[in-house]
């Protein structure tokens, strides 16, 4: 029988230093392991950029780091579903205009 | 079998093993300006080892099957010499992907995180949605005009 463990961690880098400023880096890892069955391992990992931490002469900053594409892609597929359903909503007043019978 | 079970486990340390360098790559100086990529990274395996009988050669105490390994010594007294040996296999596969995500800008007005966009995904993505309206957009139009 398959086992899987699922893992989220947060961990930070070595401090990146360009001139007088120290960049540490974080990263969300995710980790998914297991066994498909005994003896046979599976093991998926992925690495998102979260954030940088900036020392410098003015102070700390923290910086997010965007994943543009994704969000594009995320604000699409909500469009696509909202379009879905203004259809089906829109089809539904239709058929309950004319009656509600087949 | 501790050979392939050392490896297995050193195997499966590698989900503990990440390194960040993978994601905040090295400083480049272009005109003045350091940029640092940043990217997003995945990546999997999985395997498979199975053992069973490679050799199953007398089926019956009183038949003798020579095949490969074994051996018929004599078939009239049932002599048999059979050896079933465990055969092992196995299989595996790997993989792994890199997507660029932003850069980081350092100059002398600060530390700017640029994004990178996948124009190609977008652009898909964008034709699929059109259709996906103009689909739905079609289908409301014409139960609307389709006389009952």
């Amino acid at each position: 029988m398959a086992q899987f463990k699922q893992r989220t961690r947060m961990i930070s880098g070595n401090p990146i230093v360009v001139g007088e400023r120290r960049l540490l880096p974080t990263v969300l890892v995710k980790t998914l392991e297991g066994e498909m069955i005994p003896g046979s391992p599976v093991c998926a990992v992925q690495l998102q950029p979260a954030s940088l931490v900036e020392e410098g002469p003015e102070g700390e900053r923290w910086h997010n780091i965007p994943y543009a594409t994704r969000d594009a892609l995320s604000s699409m597929g909500a469009a696509a579903a909202g379009i879905a359903l203004a259809g089906s909503i829109a089809l539904l007043l239709i058929w309950l205009a004319r009656g509600g019978r087949r | 079998m501790d050979e392939i079970k050392a490896m297995l486990e050193k195997i499966a340390s590698v989900g503990d093993q990440v390194n960040v360098d993978v994601v905040f790559g090295k400083p480049q100086e272009i005109e003045g300006r350091t940029i640092i990529p940043v990217a997003e990274v995945g990546y999997g395996y999985g395997m498979g080892f199975g053992s069973g009988p490679a050799a199953t050669c007398c089926e019956d105490e009183c038949e003798c099957e020579c095949e490969d390994e074994c051996e018929c010594e004599d078939e009239e007294t049932c002599d048999c010499e059979c050896e079933v040996e465990t055969a092992m296999s196995g299989g595996g596969g790997a993989g792994g992907h890199a997507r660029p995500v932003a850069y980081i800008e350092v100059g002398p007005e600060g530390v700017q995180v640029k994004p990178i966009i996948d124009e190609q995904r977008v652009a898909l993505a964008g034709i699929l949605l059109s259709a996906w309206a103009v689909g739905w957009l079609g289908l409301v139009l014409k139960t609307l005009f389709t006389k009952r």
